[in-house]
């Protein structure tokens, strides 16, 4: 399929959905609370749009902050278990062992514990941490022999081939990790809101619905979506400027790496 | 810049598996010995071990009659294969030896060596661009560049057509005729020793003991026919080793 084509695809299925919800408004004209029209969903999201942007604040910080601290935690616990058979055998299993329990379930009670903001960050960093962790070590531990040795061989020492070598070989399954993490921190959060919360699109979502404000809360799942695919996307832009060889032939010229 | 590379008694075992059962071998400063041996016989182990990269549970490596450092460095392996690094491009590869070994200005001689390797052009091409005759020319500079008294050769060539092999060949020649270093090379082609080596060894199957030296008329550059020489005596001696193996 040429490009072009390509181009038109692109669009077909969200456009086809919304016909097709238009076409039951049309047909069947349920009650505005039941299913609200396309229409009146923009309008909502129009109107309340100051409403949407504060609780969008809220659920954007404690997704970053939990997929930052994920990011952090994972990456050194990966680094470890990558390096040392040890530590592997003492921490790797309980890593898996512990996505047997459902995080989610985890929110009602560590809501007791702890403040609502600090409940949604940490259940959507244990949400995300289960992909970087894996990517991360599998991607440290599938680097080519073949190039260690030779680097070796040329007077790298052990932690030159390790940042120049192993890391390198490692970043292509980081960045699927991460791209999956971005997703997952956001749904963490929203999930998260849904126990209590002060704020958020979850807690919008939620109180809108009670008070048969359905246009609303479809607008702010509107939101959270937006919001899943442009992490998504800015994961997917620090991979190609990380990893520009991926994609190019030569040397970009913003790159600076030597 | 050349040593003297000396294998004494070198002994390895992989599990209850025996790879090497006692090798020796020397190689003058500045001599071109290949090693030949059918594919699995512990050519790369012993690579390995002489780089330095695993010790042996017995024997030494010796350079110039002195134990060899423990540490890898002071011998260049050039691999079986591809092995620039995929995120640097090709004048960042060429020049991480020289890098590594604290050459000044390493970026600038690395440049001009990409001139005198006959790739100029394609300084900032990542390798996945460029052929594999390109790529192990490049591997080949930075081997050279590195400055290294001891060249470890893993079937470099194996994986090229016949001819980027033949231009390769013509090429390495000429870079060791200038250079001068100790080249150890390994290789499972007869004909790859009879074109590039002074001296050439053959080993049995797996465990690696005693080396055979096969005669080798004439010194190089060889003619056709010293070469079709060199190869029947290498043939010689493997079948004569596989009877060997398959006896005891």
């Amino acid at each position: 399929m040429s490009r072009a084509w390509r181009r038109l695809a692109l669009p077909v299925l969200p456009l086809g959905g919304l016909l097709a919800w238009q076409a039951v408004i049309w047909l069947e004209r349920p009650r505005d609370w039941l299913l609200p029209s396309p229409g009146a969903v923009w309008w909502a999201a129009w109107d309340h749009r100051d409403r949407l942007w504060f609780h969008a604040r809220a659920t954007l910080t404690e997704t970053l902050v939990g997929l930052g601290i994920a990011l952090a935690a994972g990456l050194v616990l990966a680094a470890g278990i990558a390096a040392s058979r040890a530590l592997e055998a003492a921490v790797y299993p309980w890593v898996v062992a512990s996505q047997a329990v459902p995080i989610l379930s985890l929110a009602p009670v560590m809501a007791v514990w702890l403040d609502y903001t600090l409940t949604q960050i940490i259940v959507a960093a244990l949400l995300c941490v289960f992909p970087v962790i894996v990517t991360a070590v599998d991607g440290l531990r599938g680097g080519d022999a073949t190039l260690a040795r030779t680097v070796r061989t040329l007077g790298a020492s052990r932690g030159w081939t390790w940042w120049h070598v192993t890391v390198p070989a490692a970043l292509p399954s980081l960045f699927s990790g991460l791209k999956l993490a971005a997703v997952f921190a956001v749904t963490g959060a929203v999930v998260a809101e849904y126990v209590g919360a002060d704020r958020g699109l979850g807690y919008l979502t939620e109180i809108s619905t009670a008070q048969f404000e359905t246009a609303l809360a479809m607008a702010a799942i509107a939101v959270l979506g937006l919001i899943g695919v442009l992490l998504f996307l800015l994961v997917a832009l620090a991979e190609r400027l990380a990893l520009p060889h991926r994609h190019r032939a030569t040397r970009p010229t913003w790159s600076t790496h030597t | 810049m050349s040593a003297e590379l000396a294998l004494r008694g070198l002994v390895l075992g992989r599990g209850e598996v025996a790879v090497l059962a006692g090798v020796d071998l020397t190689v003058a400063p500045g001599e071109v010995v290949a090693l030949v041996g059918p594919s699995g016989c512990g050519k790369s182990t012993l690579l390995d071990v002489a780089a330095g990269l695993v010790p042996p549970d017995a024997g030494e490596v010796r350079l110039d009659g002195g134990p060899a450092p423990d540490r890898p460095g002071r011998l260049a392996l050039m691999p079986q294969g591809d092995s620039l690094l995929p995120w640097r491009t090709l004048a960042d590869n060429v020049a991480v030896g020289a890098r590594l070994a604290g050459v000044p200005d390493a970026a600038a001689r690395a440049r001009e060596a990409v001139t005198r390797y006959g790739l100029a052009g394609f300084e900032d091409h990542y390798p996945h661009a460029l052929s594999g005759g390109m790529r192990q020319r490049a591997a080949l500079a930075r081997t050279a560049l590195a400055g290294r008294p001891v060249w470890l050769l893993d079937e470099p060539f194996g994986a090229l057509d016949a001819l980027t092999r033949a231009e390769l060949h013509a090429e390495v020649a000429d870079v060791w005729a200038r250079l001068r270093p100790t080249v150890l090379l390994v290789t499972h082609d007869p004909d790859e020793a009879a074109v590039l080596a002074d001296r050439v060894l053959v080993s049995g199957p797996r465990p690696m003991g005693r080396l055979v030296e096969v005669a080798v008329p004439e010194a190089r550059p060889r003619t056709p026919a010293a070469r079709a020489a060199v190869r029947e005596h290498v043939m010689d001696a493997l079948r004569a080793q596989h009877a060997v193996g398959r006896t005891a």
